[in-house]
């Protein structure tokens, strides 16, 4: 198990990620997207905001423009249309986005991007040896990112022979060696066992508390959940939908007998929804609001077929965007 | 960075059993090989030669006796046409009157075993007219009374020997002997060829690198692409260097002890050296250039491997130049390997910087060349490179 004292933070720290998570750490403005060989936009009018000390996950099915966003935020692909500004609320922050990501960012990517032929030491001295010129500071990041990632003990040991967990760990050790502020990870547990897929999580919970701004891409829905504090689905690259995961929300799917009326009712009522011909799932944050609904949906005869009523979640908002995108 | 960039790929290099292979293995066998083989060709190929020499009818057995002996001293073998024979000659009724006489053609019958090659029925060829010399210097001494009534054949044979040999008349200096070891040809051509190899590693690392992510990675650290492919082609000529100082060692002492050849002297060591950092340069460069072309292991192997086999035939490496048809061995002058090894030849056989200076200029073209294209690919593609 990864050491506990992390997960024992101080509180001023606690308190420092706290008043950190208001502040915008990117802002994208209306992104687009088109690779050469394509007809259509990867990405389209994307605009989002991603806070200092948050974990925000970018979920979607395959093709919806997932890694075209990453790509595009750290300005590995250069956009058609739209911009990416790190801290835009800092005004100290003169950095242009090349040297800002150059300094703060570091990826991790879904595969092993380390030198199986080296031992785990020597993999961190190389990408260390990339970011930092000084000598002693070198050696600081080395000792600080094997013990963060608990892996002093096969620090000896080629990173070929690992084990998956391990070289999951290494991975991250690699992009904490350059201290990062914020951190890009593509399915960071893909292909591991569920004790050290657990370890994994609890590292990267690890880092959210002491103010790392995490930027997270996985199909594990569940885990998404347990990590994000905001998640954005996209589909063809546009942002479909954007929750808070921590909200306590309740999904109200509604059944009528019939549709098209009550959309626009449920519209004008402002409440989230998704629809599926006659069904409408709808988030609704109290029982006043939900009184409300209610008390709406009579005044306007609405025939209600059949009512469900279930705690929210990303499996579950992931599921109706995309029925709702489908109809 | 450079030395840990320098450590990083020494380590997968010593890690990578195919890399070491061609680096080092591939080339030292190839100069065992071939240095065996093109010794073989020019001192102990005749001794191999049987020849068998026969009489029609009516034969002067003096004459014949003498032919033998003549055949004999320029190494060759002879035997009966009972025993294994590479060739057959057999005299013919009225030789002896048309030794001296030139009456008629066709005395002497001729004749090859199937299995040899071109060049050594050349040799066989020469070797016989040469005795057949002799023969006709012997029968018109004879002629004219030269040789004293109690002298033996064998001491008859060796005065016309002494008196046909020609051996004072030509003046070689120590530069053109030098020329004239096996070992001249085969070890600077092979350890080019081993050295021009190190686009394999080059090739594979590079793919390793866009394939795992890991490139991508490093485009998120503070350094640009030319730094990283500089520091790269840095550590890989730091990596070439010690293959160099290696095959040079092998080549220059092992390898001719392990023939049976005199040892390789470097004539002239700056020349050499200096030589040795130049081809590197090339070498780098042409790897990083066929590097940044391809986008597979199998294009690597096919491209890289197949280009430097090629190259290496076209240089002469496996065909020597000077036996190649005119218009092959005109395009061979157009070929870095070409340049590389004349260069290394001119370190060992003592030439001066001013002689040498047109190879150098060569390889440095052709490196920086190499080099700009390389880092213009590279750059590209590195652009290209997006989060999968």
């Amino acid at each position: 198990m990864l050491k506990q004292e992390s997960v024992e933070t101080s509180l001023s720290e606690k308190c420092m990620s706290e008043t950190l998570k208001s502040k915008i750490i990117i802002q994208a403005t209306e992104l687009s997207y088109k690779y050469r060989d394509n007809e259509h936009f990867s990405v389209h009018n994307l605009s989002l905001a991603i806070k200092a000390g948050q974990c925000t996950g970018i979920i979607g099915p395959n093709g919806a423009g997932k890694s075209t966003t990453i790509s595009l935020l750290c300005a590995l692909l250069t956009p058609s249309q739209g911009e990416v500004n790190y801290y835009p609320e800092d005004k100290n922050n003169d950095l242009s986005l090349q040297e800002n990501i150059e300094q703060k960012v570091a990826l991790i990517p879904q595969e092993y991007a380390f030198y199986p032929e080296l031992t785990v030491k020597q993999n961190l001295e190389y990408f260390i040896s990339l970011s930092e010129p000084k000598r002693a500071r070198r050696q600081e990041l080395l000792i600080q990112s094997l013990a963060q990632c608990q892996l002093e003990q096969v620090s000896k040991q080629k990173a070929e022979s690992l084990s998956g967990g391990y070289k999951r760990r290494l991975n991250i050790a690699i992009a904490l060696s350059k201290s990062p502020e914020i951190i890009f990870l593509d399915e960071p547990t893909v292909g591991i066992d569920p004790v050290s897929r657990q370890d994994i999580i609890s590292l990267l919970e690890q880092l959210k508390l002491q103010g790392k701004t995490l930027i997270y891409t996985s199909h594990m829905l569940n885990e998404v959940e347990q990590l994000c504090d905001e998640v954005i689905l996209l589909e063809q690259g546009k942002a479909i939908a954007v929750s808070q995961t921590n909200d306590d929300n309740m999904l109200v799917t509604l059944e009528f007998f019939s549709g098209r009326q009550n959309y626009s009712l449920l519209t004008a009522l402002g409440v989230t929804q998704s629809t599926e011909q006659t069904s409408f799932a709808i988030n609704i944050s109290d029982t006043a609001q939900l009184q409300q609904v209610f008390s709406k949906l009579s005044e306007n005869l609405a025939g209600i077929k059949n009512v469900h009523f279930s705690q929210n979640s990303i499996d579950q908002l992931y599921f109706n965007s995309y029925k709702a995108g489908a109809c | 960075m450079l030395i840990q960039s320098v450590k990083k790929e020494a380590i997968i290099i010593a890690n990578d059993l195919h890399s070491l292979a061609v680096l080092i293995l591939l080339p030292i066998t190839f100069m065992v090989i071939m240095t065996l083989a093109m010794g073989e060709q020019q001192e102990n190929l005749v001794k191999k030669v049987n020849i068998a020499l026969e009489c029609e009818s009516q034969c002067n057995d003096e004459q014949q006796s003498a032919l033998a002996h003549y055949l004999k001293s320029s190494g060759v073998g002879v035997n009966q046409m009972d025993d294994k024979f590479d060739a057959s000659l057999v005299i013919q009724a009225g030789f002896s009157e048309n030794l001296l006489m030139r009456q008629g053609f066709g005395k002497v019958a001729l004749d090859f075993s199937p299995q040899l090659s071109p060049q050594t029925r050349s040799m066989i060829l020469a070797l016989i007219k040469e005795a057949l010399s002799k023969l006709k210097l012997h029968a018109y001494m004879d002629d004219i009374g030269d040789f004293d009534e109690d002298l033996s054949l064998a001491d008859k044979v060796a005065l016309v020997n002494d008196s046909a040999s020609v051996d004072y008349l030509l003046m070689q200096d120590e530069q053109q002997q030098i020329f004239s070891a096996p070992t001249l040809y085969s070890i600077p051509s092979w350890l080019i060829f081993g050295l021009y190899f190190i686009v394999l590693p080059i090739s594979t690392t590079l793919i390793k690198e866009k394939e795992n992510g890991t490139l991508l990675r490093i485009q998120t650290y503070p350094i640009s692409n030319h730094y990283y492919f500089f520091n790269k082609a840095l550590s890989y000529g730091v990596v070439s260097v010690f293959q160099w100082i290696l095959l040079s060692v092998v080549g220059l002492l092992c390898v001719p002890w392990l023939t049976e050849q005199a040892i390789l002297l470097i004539h002239s060591p700056s020349l050499y050296v200096v030589s040795g950092l130049f081809i590197i340069f090339a070498a780098i460069g042409f790897a990083f250039l066929l590097a940044s072309l391809v986008n597979t292991f199998e294009q690597a192997i096919v491209l890289g491997g197949g280009i430097n086999i090629l190259l290496a035939a076209l240089s002469g490496f496996m065909v020597p130049i000077d036996i190649m048809p005119q218009a092959l061995a005109k395009v061979a002058t157009f070929s870095p390997m070409y340049w590389s090894s004349e260069l290394l030849k001119q370190g060992l056989a003592g030439a001066t910087f001013t002689q040498a200076v047109t190879n150098l200029l060569l390889l440095t073209s052709f490196g920086s060349i190499c080099f700009i294209a390389a880092l213009t690919i590279f750059n590209y593609k590195t652009k290209r490179l997006s989060w999968t």
